[in-house]
């Protein structure tokens, strides 16, 4: 008998006009680790829910089907028995602690299910001691990392050792690091102690070479269900989905695709050295029948539908460089033009003394996407917000168009700078995206005129949305809706903090289009992120905080070489081969010029392996 | 701002009991004290309080926080009240009295608060309603989310606010009805943000088997030598204040004539009950800063 049995499961949202789950059946055997994987809205998450009980217990609308977890059917077990069974980390830190201090978080759900005092004491202590967690025994949460409370989540989920662990995007918070730190764990917990983990990720980049199997949700219902590689094969399923690595191993046409980096690498070994035994050199020209076939390979595979209201082609205008390459700029060479923002010697302390800044110095052109990254706690978003204003130096200054940010209120750069919070929710309360957009030219007190409110709705590809209420939304396109609002005061410089937090690949790519867009138009965009990836695909320049100093910055080219996990995947997959592949279009070329210098035909390549 | 924090220090070494009695009589005799001298004694055992629980930092977010309402209620009480006899500006119908009965009121204020600060800093509040058997179950666990809502909404509210200002949003040197219409722009999405995460907080305990039943406790909160030593200071200030409202020392008339509020005979409580509040705090910075911390 399986673990987990869900049978002929349809669900419907209360108030929702279709369902969320449509005739779902899956089985999930006892210390299975399963990705979950699927575009925004794919049911993913709501699958996750079934099969803690929250739906419908917690969430109601209408259920049929059957979700059994160890044989116990969830709909009518009481919480805290399915708790006993299935413990569960959500995707927001914040959002998921109950309790102030992080002993007692772990405790909250051991003493939900009645245990004993020295039975909590020792798993508590254990958890502790298991999660490196000891020295923060008695820290209160709020005064936690990230990455930390993350590990007071998992620690709590599984105190009660539950018999299968349900994880809704832990990491999509977390920089690279600590998100790494968060999926080893899980890997290290399925693998020593043989728990049944479901882990949900839009970053499939991060575990998919985790997972003994992979289950691709698509409108509610089961698209493909197998071993990763096996569900890879049929690549064309994964629209929007497939991460950078196999992505360009499929463009380059090879198979059976690598799901690790390594696995990629000794790809590319066996390309070079076969490229190296035919003594052509540098020959551009293939055998006949090989050509032929790479001919076909050779088309670009688009994985991302076009973008509504973007020019016709502008992810493709992003060139194999980034953005850069051919949508800064129109209007001449920016290396000559005056920059925009100008930060000199900043420093800033907290008024609990805690110093996040230090001498921080920097100039910015127009008309480019720089990104601002760094670990958890490196003061990334401290500096953004001195940018409009919100922050004043400790010491030093920030000049914005020639203006002093520390001596301007912050209404008043907002004629100059944009600035879109983390959370797009902390502006939006408008009941339809169009009063967003129109309330944001009230508000200083522009006049609304439609047609210019259409176009920045057309914009960021929410015209159809427009009389949508924002927070109906998905998480992308909420994040758009929010990004319209600010664009509609049509500022110079554009702050995002964190702008792709949670969303699916094919959202990401529409909203880094619509940045390049901006910078196109002359915009300095300055982001916020810990996705290198995005980063890598999108942003032209690089400024990396680490401690609350500046300990790199320069073009991308030139920052990301210099690191080890900050790095793109495609980055790591080539390194050693061929220098400064940063983004998937370099990367398929790069592998395509492989393919093409092996002398030996293609098969034989691949037979080696 | 004012969330419980766990520190190595005397106040966290007490029993919450002791604090919750400790803050019980900076709360009590301000809300029945009607004497300024004895408020002002309350309101500067009370920053003491505060400021050797939390620090400096606390002590300056409290003073943030209380300023704006204090002086709200002196001068609310100065426009309103035509009671006292006594002009305050000759020609002006403001009285001297109006004044001083909003600064007592003001002061009562300003302790309350602080005595709310030094309570929520110091005392876990979900582990000392943990073994109480009345406020163990659902309606312990309410109290402490609302409790644990309080700075987060605030937290909230300046995220809100800064991302309203960066839009252009004014809230300031705009007429009335425009300011009024942009706190609106803040209040609605801090509602809708704080009814979602009040709903993902919910959804977080169904997950951890939360049912609203009872919830045993799993620390033993143990009494200290520490404890000994605030409670006979409470005893202390217990007696004054049970003499001073005995005698009739702490209270005060204000109209339509303000007493003078240096009468010996009502003061000659006062030092007993100034020792017996300010004794917890003493010994805190004893125990901080004293020889037996050094060795």
């Amino acid at each position: 008998m399986a673990l987990i049995e869900i049978a002929e499961l349809t669900y419907r949202y209360p108030g929702a006009g279709y369902p969320a789950l449509q005739g779902v059946t899956v089985a999930v055997e006892a210390g299975e680790f399963v990705l979950l994987a699927g575009l925004s809205g794919s049911g993913k998450s709501t699958l996750l829910r079934a099969v803690t009980g929250l739906i419908p217990n917690f969430y109601g609308g209408e259920i049929s089907g059957r979700v059994r977890l160890a044989g116990q059917d969830v709909w009518l077990a009481r919480p805290d028995q399915v708790a006993r069974l299935a413990g569960m980390v959500f995707q927001d830190p914040e959002s998921q602690l109950v309790t102030p201090v992080v002993e007692t978080e772990i405790a909250f759900g051991l003493q939900n299910m009645g245990w004993g005092r020295e039975v909590v004491s020792r798993r508590v202590a254990e958890m502790l001691h298991f999660f490196a967690l000891d020295s923060l025994r008695q820290a209160p949460v709020s005064q936690l990392s990230g990455g930390e409370k993350q590990k007071v989540a998992l620690a709590a989920a599984l105190a009660p050792h539950p018999s299968v662990l349900l994880a809704d995007e832990p990491t999509s918070q977390l920089d690279p690091v600590a998100a790494e730190e968060i999926l080893q764990l899980f890997k290290r917990i399925n693998e020593e102690n043989g728990l049944t983990i479901l882990l949900v990720e839009q970053r499939l980049e991060r575990c998919l070479h985790l997972a003994d199997r992979v289950i691709l949700m698509r409108e509610g219902t089961v698209g493909q269900d197998g071993r990763p590689v096996e569900v890879l094969k049929n690549i064309r399923a994964w629209d929007g989905l497939v991460p950078p690595l196999p992505r360009v191993f499929a463009s380059g046409g090879l198979s059976p695709l690598p799901l690790t980096v390594k696995e990629g690498r000794q790809w590319l070994a066996r390309l070079g050295e076969a490229g190296a035994g035919s003594g052509s050199g540098d020959r551009e020209e293939t055998a006949p029948a090989q050509e032929l076939e790479l001919h076909h390979r050779r088309r670009r595979v688009s994985w991302f539908p076009r973008v509504n209201g973007l020019s016709p082609d502008a992810s493709e205008r992003r060139g194999d460089e980034g953005c850069q390459a051919e949508v800064r700029r129109p209007d001449g060479d920016a290396g000559a033009r005056e920059p925009l923002v100008v930060v000199e010697r900043l420093s800033f302390t907290y008024g609990n003394g805690k110093r996040v800044l230090e001498d921080i110095s920097f100039s910015l052109s127009p008309g480019r996407v720089v990104a601002v990254m760094g670990a958890n706690g490196a003061g990334k978003s401290t500096l953004v917000r001195h940018l409009n204003g919100l922050l004043r130096p400790t010491r030093g200054r920030v000049l914005v168009a020639g203006q002093d940010t520390g001596q301007v209120p912050v209404e008043v750069m907002a004629e100059v700078v944009g600035y879109l919070p983390q959370n797009p929710g902390d502006m939006l309360f408008q009941s339809t995206v169009r009063a967003e957009v129109e309330f944001t030219l009230r508000a200083r007190d522009k006049k609304v005129e439609p047609d210019q409110v259409n176009r920045w709705l057309e914009l960021v590809g929410l015209a159809t949305r427009a009389e949508s209420n924002p927070r109906d939304l998905g998480g992308g396109e909420r994040q758009l809706a929010a990004l319209a609002a600010v664009l509609a005061g049509d500022p110079r410089v554009l702050v995002l903090d964190e702008p792709t937090r949670g969303l699916d690949y094919q959202v990401k790519e529409r909203v880094g289009n619509v940045l390049c867009t901006l910078a196109g138009e002359g915009k300095l965009v300055l982001l916020v992120s810990h996705d290198v990836e995005f980063v890598a695909e999108f942003a032209e320049a690089i400024l990396f905080l680490s401690g609350g100093r500046l300990v790199a910055q320069g073009p991308k080219e030139e920052v990301l070489p210099e690191f080890f996990f900050f790095t793109p995947q495609v980055y790591r997959l080539f390194r050693g081969f061929v220098p400064g592949v940063l983004t998937v279009a370099k990367a398929e070329a790069e592998l395509r010029r492989l393919v093409s210098r092996a002398a030996v035909p293609l098969p034989a390549v691949l037979a080696k392996r | 701002m004012f969330a419980y924090t766990h520190r190595d220090d005397f106040w966290h070494r007490l029993h919450p009991a002791s604090v919750l009695l400790v803050c019980a009589g900076l709360f009590f005799p301000a809300l029945i004290f009607s004497h300024p001298l004895y408020l002002l004694v309350l309101a500067a055992a009370a920053v003491a309080g505060t400021a050797s629980s939390g620090g400096k930092q606390t002590l300056r977010q409290l003073l943030r926080l209380a300023g704006p309402l204090v002086g709200t209620v002196i001068l609310f009480n100065v426009l309103i009240s035509r009671s006292g006899q006594t002009a305050l500006v000759s020609g002006l119908p403001f009285s001297r009295e109006a004044l001083a009965y909003g600064t007592v009121m003001g002061l009562r204020l300003f302790t309350l608060l602080a005595g709310w600060a030094v309570f929520s800093l110091t005392v876990p509040i979900e582990e000392l309603l943990g073994h109480s058997r009345l406020f163990s179950g659902r309606a312990g666990l309410v109290i402490s989310l609302g409790v644990r809502l309080f700075p987060l909404l605030l937290e909230e509210q300046r995220r809100i606010t800064e991302a309203m200002r960066s839009r252009g949003v004014r809230f300031a040197g705009i007429p009335w009805s425009r300011r009024l219409a942009n706190s609106l722009a803040v209040w609605q999405p801090l509602l809708l943000t704080t009814l979602e995460r009040s709903w993902q907080l919910g959804e977080a305990m169904l997950a951890r088997g939360y049912v609203g039943g009872r919830r045993y406790p799993w620390h033993e909160l143990a009494w200290q030598q520490e404890d000994k030593l605030v409670l006979a200071g409470l005893a202390v200030t217990l007696g004054a204040a049970i003499g001073a409202l005995a005698t009739g020392a702490a209270s005060f008339t204000f109209y339509p004539a303000a007493e003078s509020p240096f009468n010996p005979t009502a003061l000659r409580w006062l030092p007993f009950l100034a020792a017996g509040l300010f004794w917890p705090s003493l010994l805190a910075w004893r125990w901080r800063y004293g020889p037996d911390r050094d060795s």
